[in-house]
Protein backbone atom coordinates (compact mmCIF):
# COMPACT_ATOMS: atom_id res chain seq x y z
CA UNK A 1 0.00 0.00 0.00
CA UNK A 2 1.40 3.43 -1.08
CA UNK A 3 1.34 5.21 2.78
CA UNK A 4 0.72 8.93 1.83
CA UNK A 5 3.56 10.91 3.08
CA UNK A 6 1.63 12.89 5.20
CA UNK A 7 0.95 9.98 7.01
CA UNK A 8 4.43 8.86 7.59
CA UNK A 9 4.81 12.55 8.80
CA UNK A 10 2.22 12.79 11.11
CA UNK A 11 3.41 12.94 14.52
CA UNK A 12 0.87 9.95 16.05
CA UNK A 13 3.14 7.22 13.75
CA UNK A 14 6.60 8.19 14.88
CA UNK A 15 9.02 5.56 14.90
CA UNK A 16 6.40 3.28 13.15
CA UNK A 17 7.04 1.05 10.03
CA UNK A 18 4.91 1.71 6.74
CA UNK A 19 3.64 -2.36 7.67
CA UNK A 20 2.08 -0.85 11.12
CA UNK A 21 0.92 2.33 9.75
CA UNK A 22 -0.62 0.28 6.83
CA UNK A 23 -1.98 -2.53 9.85
CA UNK A 24 -3.52 0.34 12.18
CA UNK A 25 -5.28 2.59 9.09
CA UNK A 26 -6.39 -0.51 6.82
CA UNK A 27 -9.94 -0.49 7.69
CA UNK A 28 -10.05 3.32 8.86
CA UNK A 29 -12.01 5.46 6.69
CA UNK A 30 -11.15 9.19 4.58
CA UNK A 31 -13.36 11.42 4.42
CA UNK A 32 -13.10 14.28 1.83
CA UNK A 33 -14.84 17.58 2.68
CA UNK A 34 -14.71 21.02 0.92
CA UNK A 35 -13.88 24.77 2.11
CA UNK A 36 -16.74 25.58 4.74
CA UNK A 37 -17.52 22.31 5.64
CA UNK A 38 -17.45 21.64 9.51
CA UNK A 39 -15.62 18.60 10.29
CA UNK A 40 -15.62 18.57 13.75
CA UNK A 41 -18.38 20.58 15.79
CA UNK A 42 -18.01 21.89 19.02
CA UNK A 43 -20.29 19.81 22.09
CA UNK A 44 -20.81 16.61 19.81
CA UNK A 45 -20.28 13.01 21.23
CA UNK A 46 -16.70 11.78 19.65
CA UNK A 47 -14.75 8.81 19.67
CA UNK A 48 -12.07 8.82 16.67
CA UNK A 49 -9.15 10.94 16.10
CA UNK A 50 -8.59 12.61 12.59
CA UNK A 51 -5.87 12.96 10.87
CA UNK A 52 -5.24 15.88 8.04
CA UNK A 53 -4.58 14.18 4.91
CA UNK A 54 -4.76 16.92 2.73
CA UNK A 55 -5.64 20.31 2.91
CA UNK A 56 -6.34 22.94 5.44
CA UNK A 57 -8.06 23.38 8.54
CA UNK A 58 -8.77 26.02 11.22
CA UNK A 59 -9.86 25.04 14.86
CA UNK A 60 -12.15 27.77 16.31
CA UNK A 61 -14.43 28.19 19.24
CA UNK A 62 -16.82 30.87 19.34
CA UNK A 63 -17.04 33.37 22.45
CA UNK A 64 -18.83 35.52 23.66
CA UNK A 65 -17.02 38.25 21.64
CA UNK A 66 -17.15 36.01 18.55
CA UNK A 67 -15.35 33.28 16.69
CA UNK A 68 -11.64 32.76 18.45
CA UNK A 69 -9.22 31.23 15.52
CA UNK A 70 -7.14 28.99 17.93
CA UNK A 71 -5.05 27.08 15.23
CA UNK A 72 -4.58 26.51 11.81
CA UNK A 73 -4.58 22.81 10.50
CA UNK A 74 -2.48 21.50 7.44
CA UNK A 75 -1.24 17.93 5.89
CA UNK A 76 -0.01 15.45 8.46
CA UNK A 77 -1.77 16.90 11.52
CA UNK A 78 -3.77 15.35 14.41
CA UNK A 79 -6.96 16.63 16.04
CA UNK A 80 -9.45 15.41 18.19
CA UNK A 81 -6.92 12.79 19.96
CA UNK A 82 -8.45 14.17 23.15
CA UNK A 83 -11.08 11.37 23.28
CA UNK A 84 -8.25 8.52 23.34
CA UNK A 85 -7.28 10.06 26.74
CA UNK A 86 -10.32 11.23 28.54
CA UNK A 87 -12.64 13.75 26.98
CA UNK A 88 -15.70 12.52 25.01
CA UNK A 89 -16.91 15.79 23.75
CA UNK A 90 -15.60 17.86 21.28
CA UNK A 91 -14.34 21.55 22.56
CA UNK A 92 -13.98 23.45 19.45
CA UNK A 93 -15.08 23.86 16.06
CA UNK A 94 -12.87 22.61 13.14
CA UNK A 95 -13.93 23.92 9.87
CA UNK A 96 -11.79 22.80 6.13
CA UNK A 97 -10.38 26.17 4.35
CA UNK A 98 -10.01 23.95 0.97
CA UNK A 99 -10.82 20.48 -0.34
CA UNK A 100 -9.60 18.35 2.44
CA UNK A 101 -9.12 14.46 2.68
CA UNK A 102 -9.80 13.24 6.53
CA UNK A 103 -8.30 10.52 7.71
CA UNK A 104 -10.83 8.92 10.97
CA UNK A 105 -9.16 6.61 13.26
CA UNK A 106 -11.61 4.97 15.26
CA UNK A 107 -11.02 4.88 19.64
CA UNK A 108 -11.68 0.92 19.46
CA UNK A 109 -9.34 0.76 16.48
CA UNK A 110 -6.44 2.12 18.80
CA UNK A 111 -7.53 0.25 21.54
CA UNK A 112 -7.78 -3.20 19.56
CA UNK A 113 -4.27 -3.01 19.41
CA UNK A 114 -3.82 -3.44 23.08
CA UNK A 115 -4.00 -7.09 22.87
CA UNK A 116 -2.97 -7.35 19.15
CA UNK A 117 0.12 -5.29 18.84
CA UNK A 118 1.16 -4.12 22.14
CA UNK A 119 4.40 -2.83 20.84
CA UNK A 120 2.72 -0.89 17.91
CA UNK A 121 0.16 0.64 20.93
CA UNK A 122 2.75 1.10 22.76
CA UNK A 123 4.19 3.95 20.76
CA UNK A 124 1.39 4.92 19.48
CA UNK A 125 0.55 6.49 23.10
CA UNK A 126 4.14 7.63 23.68
CA UNK A 127 3.39 9.69 20.57
CA UNK A 128 0.30 11.30 21.36
CA UNK A 129 1.50 11.65 24.77
CA UNK A 130 4.31 13.49 23.41
CA UNK A 131 1.71 15.10 21.20
CA UNK A 132 -0.29 16.25 24.17
CA UNK A 133 3.51 17.62 26.31
CA UNK A 134 3.77 19.72 23.18
CA UNK A 135 0.33 21.27 23.21
CA UNK A 136 0.59 21.76 26.97
CA UNK A 137 3.74 23.40 26.70
CA UNK A 138 2.29 25.80 24.14
CA UNK A 139 -0.61 26.92 26.17
CA UNK A 140 1.94 27.37 29.21
CA UNK A 141 3.63 29.79 27.11
CA UNK A 142 0.27 31.13 25.69
CA UNK A 143 -0.85 31.66 29.45
CA UNK A 144 2.64 33.11 30.52
CA UNK A 145 2.61 35.72 27.47
CA UNK A 146 -1.46 36.33 28.64
CA UNK A 147 -0.45 37.05 32.40
CA UNK A 148 2.15 39.27 31.08
CA UNK A 149 0.26 41.29 28.66
CA UNK A 150 -2.31 41.47 31.68
CA UNK A 151 0.53 43.04 33.67
CA UNK B 1 17.54 -41.14 8.42
CA UNK B 2 19.44 -43.37 7.15
CA UNK B 3 20.94 -43.15 3.58
CA UNK B 4 19.19 -46.68 2.03
CA UNK B 5 16.15 -44.86 3.72
CA UNK B 6 16.91 -41.70 2.14
CA UNK B 7 16.96 -43.00 -1.16
CA UNK B 8 13.74 -45.30 -0.83
CA UNK B 9 11.88 -42.23 0.11
CA UNK B 10 13.73 -40.41 -2.86
CA UNK B 11 12.35 -43.38 -5.02
CA UNK B 12 9.20 -43.55 -3.45
CA UNK B 13 8.72 -39.73 -4.52
CA UNK B 14 9.79 -40.16 -8.20
CA UNK B 15 6.50 -42.50 -9.21
CA UNK B 16 5.18 -38.61 -8.45
CA UNK B 17 7.58 -36.69 -10.39
CA UNK B 18 5.03 -36.03 -13.43
CA UNK B 19 2.10 -35.48 -11.57
CA UNK B 20 5.01 -32.50 -9.58
CA UNK B 21 5.75 -31.70 -12.67
CA UNK B 22 1.88 -31.09 -14.00
CA UNK B 23 0.99 -29.11 -10.79
CA UNK B 24 3.59 -26.92 -11.26
CA UNK B 25 3.04 -26.53 -14.79
CA UNK B 26 -0.62 -25.35 -13.82
CA UNK B 27 0.32 -23.29 -10.98
CA UNK B 28 2.07 -21.36 -13.13
CA UNK B 29 -0.10 -21.14 -15.96
CA UNK B 30 -2.46 -19.41 -13.12
CA UNK B 31 -0.15 -17.49 -12.28
CA UNK B 32 0.50 -16.33 -15.54
CA UNK B 33 -3.33 -15.89 -16.75
CA UNK B 34 -3.45 -13.52 -13.02
CA UNK B 35 -0.06 -11.69 -13.95
CA UNK B 36 -1.34 -10.89 -17.48
CA UNK B 37 -5.07 -9.60 -16.31
CA UNK B 38 -3.34 -7.39 -13.44
CA UNK B 39 -0.73 -5.74 -15.95
CA UNK B 40 -4.06 -5.41 -18.71
CA UNK B 41 -5.51 -3.58 -15.57
CA UNK B 42 -2.68 -1.39 -14.77
CA UNK B 43 -2.11 -0.67 -18.20
CA UNK B 44 -5.65 0.99 -18.76
CA UNK B 45 -5.01 2.68 -15.24
CA UNK B 46 -1.58 4.14 -15.72
CA UNK B 47 -2.07 4.76 -19.58
CA UNK B 48 -5.29 6.75 -19.01
CA UNK B 49 -3.56 8.80 -16.42
CA UNK B 50 -0.10 9.78 -18.68
CA UNK B 51 -3.09 10.63 -21.44
CA UNK B 52 -4.92 12.74 -18.86
CA UNK B 53 -2.05 14.49 -17.97
CA UNK B 54 -0.62 15.61 -21.57
CA UNK B 55 -4.25 16.47 -22.27
CA UNK B 56 -4.36 18.65 -19.10
CA UNK B 57 -0.68 20.44 -20.53
CA UNK B 58 -1.62 20.96 -23.81
CA UNK B 59 -4.74 22.64 -22.53
CA UNK B 60 -2.45 25.17 -20.37
CA UNK B 61 -2.94 28.55 -22.03
CA UNK B 62 -0.30 29.61 -19.85
CA UNK B 63 3.44 28.10 -20.55
CA UNK B 64 5.74 30.13 -18.35
CA UNK B 65 8.00 28.62 -15.67
CA UNK B 66 6.06 27.58 -12.45
CA UNK B 67 7.00 29.82 -9.22
CA UNK B 68 8.90 26.95 -6.86
CA UNK B 69 6.90 28.16 -4.25
CA UNK B 70 3.38 27.29 -6.18
CA UNK B 71 4.48 24.22 -7.46
CA UNK B 72 3.13 22.12 -4.83
CA UNK B 73 -0.11 23.59 -5.19
CA UNK B 74 0.48 23.20 -8.94
CA UNK B 75 0.90 19.72 -9.05
CA UNK B 76 -2.04 18.86 -6.67
CA UNK B 77 -4.66 20.73 -8.69
CA UNK B 78 -3.39 19.18 -12.26
CA UNK B 79 -3.34 15.46 -10.38
CA UNK B 80 -6.76 16.16 -9.13
CA UNK B 81 -8.17 17.52 -12.39
CA UNK B 82 -6.61 14.13 -13.77
CA UNK B 83 -7.68 11.95 -11.22
CA UNK B 84 -11.57 12.81 -11.85
CA UNK B 85 -11.14 11.53 -14.94
CA UNK B 86 -9.73 8.18 -14.25
CA UNK B 87 -11.25 4.94 -15.20
CA UNK B 88 -13.60 3.48 -11.71
CA UNK B 89 -11.21 2.20 -9.18
CA UNK B 90 -13.31 -0.78 -8.66
CA UNK B 91 -11.83 -1.73 -12.15
CA UNK B 92 -8.33 -2.31 -9.84
CA UNK B 93 -9.77 -2.31 -6.32
CA UNK B 94 -13.30 -3.58 -5.06
CA UNK B 95 -14.68 -2.12 -2.16
CA UNK B 96 -12.52 -2.54 1.33
CA UNK B 97 -13.81 -4.46 3.82
CA UNK B 98 -15.96 -2.71 6.69
CA UNK B 99 -17.13 -0.09 3.98
CA UNK B 100 -20.44 -1.21 4.15
CA UNK B 101 -20.28 -1.74 8.24
CA UNK B 102 -19.59 1.83 8.86
CA UNK B 103 -21.50 3.55 6.53
CA UNK B 104 -24.40 4.73 8.60
CA UNK B 105 -21.52 6.15 11.43
CA UNK B 106 -19.80 9.46 10.16
CA UNK B 107 -18.87 11.79 12.34
CA UNK B 108 -20.38 14.69 10.63
CA UNK B 109 -21.47 15.78 7.37
CA UNK B 110 -18.78 14.87 4.44
CA UNK B 111 -18.61 15.64 0.27
CA UNK B 112 -17.51 11.81 0.04
CA UNK B 113 -16.46 8.72 2.50
CA UNK B 114 -14.21 5.61 1.07
CA UNK B 115 -11.83 3.30 2.87
CA UNK B 116 -8.00 4.16 3.53
CA UNK B 117 -7.18 1.12 1.63
CA UNK B 118 -9.62 2.94 -1.52
CA UNK B 119 -8.08 6.28 -0.61
CA UNK B 120 -4.19 4.94 -1.04
CA UNK B 121 -4.90 2.19 -3.22
CA UNK B 122 -7.85 3.36 -5.82
CA UNK B 123 -7.57 5.29 -8.33
CA UNK B 124 -5.25 8.46 -6.34
CA UNK B 125 -2.43 5.63 -5.72
CA UNK B 126 -0.12 7.10 -8.51
CA UNK B 127 -1.43 10.76 -7.37
CA UNK B 128 0.29 9.87 -4.04
CA UNK B 129 3.39 8.64 -5.17
CA UNK B 130 4.08 11.30 -7.58
CA UNK B 131 3.62 13.62 -4.76
CA UNK B 132 5.60 11.98 -2.61
CA UNK B 133 8.60 12.63 -5.59
CA UNK B 134 7.61 16.43 -5.80
CA UNK B 135 11.03 17.40 -4.80
CA UNK B 136 12.62 15.33 -7.47
CA UNK B 137 10.06 17.39 -9.87
CA UNK B 138 11.37 20.54 -8.29
CA UNK B 139 14.80 20.46 -9.29
CA UNK B 140 16.61 22.11 -11.98
CA UNK B 141 18.44 19.00 -13.14
CA UNK B 142 16.30 17.11 -15.36
CA UNK B 143 16.27 13.60 -13.26
CA UNK B 144 16.78 10.20 -14.49
CA UNK B 145 13.07 9.63 -15.23
CA UNK B 146 13.08 5.74 -16.23
CA UNK B 147 14.17 5.94 -12.49
CA UNK B 148 11.62 8.07 -11.45
CA UNK B 149 9.07 6.14 -13.30
CA UNK B 150 10.61 2.31 -11.40
CA UNK B 151 10.21 4.16 -8.11
CA UNK B 152 6.20 5.57 -8.48
CA UNK B 153 4.83 2.55 -9.59
CA UNK B 154 7.02 0.28 -6.72
CA UNK B 155 5.24 1.87 -4.67
CA UNK B 156 2.14 0.79 -5.88
CA UNK B 157 0.90 -2.59 -4.54
CA UNK B 158 -0.76 -3.99 -7.05
CA UNK B 159 1.66 -2.99 -9.56
CA UNK B 160 3.86 -4.88 -7.65
CA UNK B 161 2.15 -8.11 -6.95
CA UNK B 162 0.00 -10.67 -8.46
CA UNK B 163 -2.02 -12.24 -5.98
CA UNK B 164 0.33 -11.67 -2.81
CA UNK B 165 3.14 -12.70 -4.64
CA UNK B 166 6.20 -10.50 -5.53
CA UNK B 167 5.59 -9.89 -9.53
CA UNK B 168 9.28 -10.43 -10.00
CA UNK B 169 9.60 -13.22 -8.43
CA UNK B 170 6.48 -14.77 -10.20
CA UNK B 171 8.09 -13.55 -13.82
CA UNK B 172 11.81 -15.07 -12.71
CA UNK B 173 10.10 -18.22 -11.43
CA UNK B 174 8.14 -18.42 -15.25
CA UNK B 175 11.85 -17.96 -16.71
CA UNK B 176 13.41 -20.89 -14.80
CA UNK B 177 10.36 -22.96 -14.66
CA UNK B 178 11.05 -24.71 -18.33
CA UNK B 179 14.64 -25.42 -17.62
CA UNK B 180 13.51 -27.08 -14.15
CA UNK B 181 10.72 -29.01 -16.22
CA UNK B 182 14.07 -30.49 -18.58
CA UNK B 183 15.89 -31.22 -15.12
CA UNK B 184 13.16 -32.96 -13.23
CA UNK B 185 12.54 -34.96 -16.32
CA UNK B 186 16.01 -35.98 -16.22
CA UNK B 187 16.11 -36.40 -12.97
CA UNK B 188 13.17 -39.07 -12.92
CA UNK B 189 14.66 -40.63 -15.67
CA UNK B 190 18.06 -41.43 -13.94
CA UNK B 191 16.05 -42.10 -10.71
CA UNK B 192 13.98 -45.04 -12.89
CA UNK B 193 17.23 -46.17 -13.97
CA UNK B 194 18.87 -46.54 -10.67
CA UNK B 195 15.69 -48.24 -9.37
CA UNK B 196 15.71 -50.82 -12.59
CA UNK B 197 19.47 -51.51 -12.96
CA UNK B 198 19.99 -53.31 -9.06
CA UNK B 199 16.88 -55.83 -11.01
CA UNK B 200 18.77 -57.08 -13.46
CA UNK B 201 21.40 -58.40 -11.44
CA UNK B 202 18.83 -60.65 -9.80
CA UNK B 203 18.26 -62.95 -12.57
CA UNK B 204 19.22 -66.10 -12.97
CA UNK B 205 20.92 -66.37 -16.62
CA UNK B 206 20.69 -70.18 -15.99
CA UNK B 207 16.70 -70.34 -15.91
CA UNK B 208 15.45 -67.20 -17.59
CA UNK B 209 12.37 -68.07 -18.49
CA UNK B 210 11.15 -67.78 -14.74
CA UNK B 211 13.16 -64.27 -14.64
CA UNK B 212 10.19 -62.59 -16.47
CA UNK B 213 9.05 -60.93 -13.87
CA UNK B 214 11.48 -59.30 -13.13
CA UNK B 215 12.74 -58.13 -16.48
CA UNK B 216 8.80 -56.53 -16.87
CA UNK B 217 9.44 -55.09 -13.95
CA UNK B 218 12.98 -53.62 -15.00
CA UNK B 219 10.99 -52.44 -18.58
CA UNK B 220 8.20 -50.61 -16.33
CA UNK B 221 11.18 -48.67 -14.38
CA UNK B 222 12.81 -47.78 -17.85
CA UNK B 223 9.48 -46.73 -19.35
CA UNK B 224 8.45 -44.66 -16.47
CA UNK B 225 11.66 -42.87 -16.87
CA UNK B 226 11.22 -42.25 -20.16
CA UNK B 227 7.85 -40.69 -19.55
CA UNK B 228 9.31 -38.27 -17.02
CA UNK B 229 11.59 -36.91 -19.78
CA UNK B 230 8.95 -37.07 -22.55
CA UNK B 231 6.35 -35.61 -20.09
CA UNK B 232 9.49 -32.65 -19.00
CA UNK B 233 10.40 -31.57 -22.48
CA UNK B 234 6.70 -31.10 -23.29
CA UNK B 235 6.29 -28.95 -20.19
CA UNK B 236 9.30 -27.04 -21.02
CA UNK B 237 8.62 -26.56 -23.96
CA UNK B 238 4.92 -25.60 -23.91
CA UNK B 239 6.33 -22.85 -20.87
CA UNK B 240 8.52 -21.95 -23.30
CA UNK B 241 6.86 -21.06 -25.76
CA UNK B 242 4.13 -19.35 -23.51
CA UNK B 243 6.86 -16.88 -22.33
CA UNK B 244 8.39 -16.01 -25.63
CA UNK B 245 4.40 -15.46 -27.27
CA UNK B 246 2.91 -13.90 -24.54
CA UNK B 247 5.88 -12.17 -22.02
CA UNK B 248 4.30 -10.44 -19.26
CA UNK B 249 7.70 -7.46 -19.54
CA UNK B 250 5.98 -5.89 -22.85
CA UNK B 251 3.40 -4.31 -21.03
CA UNK B 252 4.94 -3.44 -17.91
CA UNK B 253 7.55 -1.65 -19.98
CA UNK B 254 5.24 -0.07 -21.86
CA UNK B 255 3.25 1.31 -18.84
CA UNK B 256 6.67 2.45 -17.67
CA UNK B 257 7.53 4.28 -20.68
CA UNK B 258 4.20 6.43 -20.22
CA UNK B 259 4.67 7.02 -16.75
CA UNK B 260 8.21 8.38 -17.37
CA UNK B 261 6.78 10.27 -20.48
CA UNK B 262 4.18 12.04 -17.90
CA UNK B 263 6.94 12.96 -15.56
CA UNK B 264 9.18 14.30 -17.77
CA UNK B 265 6.28 16.74 -19.48
CA UNK B 266 5.15 17.44 -15.62
CA UNK B 267 8.96 18.38 -15.05
CA UNK B 268 9.10 20.40 -18.71
CA UNK B 269 5.57 22.08 -17.85
CA UNK B 270 7.11 23.13 -14.21
CA UNK B 271 10.29 24.58 -15.38
CA UNK B 272 9.23 26.46 -18.17
CA UNK B 273 9.00 23.83 -21.02
CA UNK B 274 12.78 24.74 -20.63
CA UNK B 275 15.08 21.54 -23.14
CA UNK B 276 18.45 20.75 -21.29
CA UNK B 277 21.12 23.01 -21.86
CA UNK B 278 23.17 20.99 -24.85
CA UNK B 279 19.89 20.57 -26.17
CA UNK B 280 19.47 24.38 -26.22
CA UNK B 281 23.54 24.65 -27.34
CA UNK B 282 22.36 22.36 -30.00
CA UNK B 283 19.29 24.05 -31.48
CA UNK B 284 21.57 27.51 -31.36
CA UNK B 285 24.42 25.95 -33.05
CA UNK B 286 22.09 24.38 -35.45
CA UNK B 287 20.16 27.48 -36.72
CA UNK B 288 23.59 29.81 -36.72
CA UNK B 289 24.50 27.27 -39.29
CA UNK B 290 21.02 27.74 -41.30
CA UNK B 291 21.44 31.37 -40.84
CA UNK B 292 25.01 31.65 -42.32
CA UNK B 293 24.73 28.67 -44.82
CA UNK B 294 22.00 30.82 -46.14
CA UNK B 295 24.26 33.64 -46.89
CA UNK B 296 27.10 31.41 -48.26
CA UNK B 297 30.01 32.18 -45.85
CA UNK B 298 31.88 29.13 -45.90
CA UNK B 299 34.39 30.02 -43.37
CA UNK B 300 31.32 30.82 -40.74
CA UNK B 301 29.59 27.48 -41.56
CA UNK B 302 33.10 26.09 -40.97
CA UNK B 303 33.66 28.19 -37.76
CA UNK B 304 30.08 27.03 -36.83
CA UNK B 305 30.99 23.34 -37.53
CA UNK B 306 34.13 23.93 -35.20
CA UNK B 307 32.47 24.78 -32.28
CA UNK B 308 29.47 22.16 -32.40
CA UNK B 309 32.44 19.35 -32.61
CA UNK B 310 32.98 19.71 -29.13
CA UNK B 311 29.39 20.04 -27.93
CA UNK B 312 28.65 16.93 -29.91
CA UNK B 313 31.29 15.10 -28.67
CA UNK B 314 30.42 15.76 -24.77
CA UNK B 315 26.66 14.59 -25.50
CA UNK B 316 28.16 11.46 -27.12
CA UNK B 317 30.20 10.95 -23.91
CA UNK B 318 27.31 11.62 -21.79
CA UNK B 319 25.11 9.37 -23.61
CA UNK B 320 28.09 6.55 -23.54
CA UNK B 321 28.40 6.86 -19.52
CA UNK B 322 25.01 6.66 -19.17
CA UNK B 323 24.83 3.50 -21.12
CA UNK B 324 28.12 2.02 -19.61
CA UNK B 325 26.01 2.23 -15.73
CA UNK B 326 24.83 -0.48 -14.26
CA UNK B 327 20.94 -0.50 -13.41
CA UNK B 328 21.06 0.91 -9.82
CA UNK B 329 18.42 -0.21 -7.46
CA UNK B 330 17.70 2.77 -5.32
CA UNK B 331 18.17 2.88 -1.84
CA UNK B 332 15.10 2.78 -0.19
CA UNK B 333 13.93 4.32 2.95
CA UNK B 334 14.61 1.85 5.86
CA UNK B 335 10.72 2.54 6.59
CA UNK B 336 9.71 1.52 3.26
CA UNK B 337 11.75 -1.93 3.50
Amino acid sequence: MAIPDHLRGCPLFYELYDEEIERIVKYCTVYTFEAGDVIVKDGQDGNEIFVMLEGTATVRKTTAKGPLLIQSLKNGDVFGEMVLVDEKKRSADIIAESHSYVLEIKYDDVFRLFKSEAQIFSIMILNLSRLLAKRLRSANEFVLKLQEGGK
Amino acid sequence: MHTSEFMATVLGMSDYLIEFMGLCLAGALMFRLLASRASRRDQIYFKTFARGIEKTLDAETALNKIDEAHVDEWLVGLLNRVTVNLPNRNLRFGKGRGAQDRANDAPTRFREKEMFTEFAEGKKSIVHSIRGHVDVLKSEFPPNFGELADRILDQDRQWKTVAGVPIETVSRMLDILPGLFVIGGILGTFIGIATGLPKIGMIDLNRISESSPILASFIDNIALSMRTSIFGIMFSVAMTVLNTTFPIHTQRIDVEKSVQRCLELIWNRIHGDKLSHADQRIIELLEQIAHVGAGGQREAVAAVLTATAPVLQAVAAQVTAVSAEPSVTPIRDPKAA
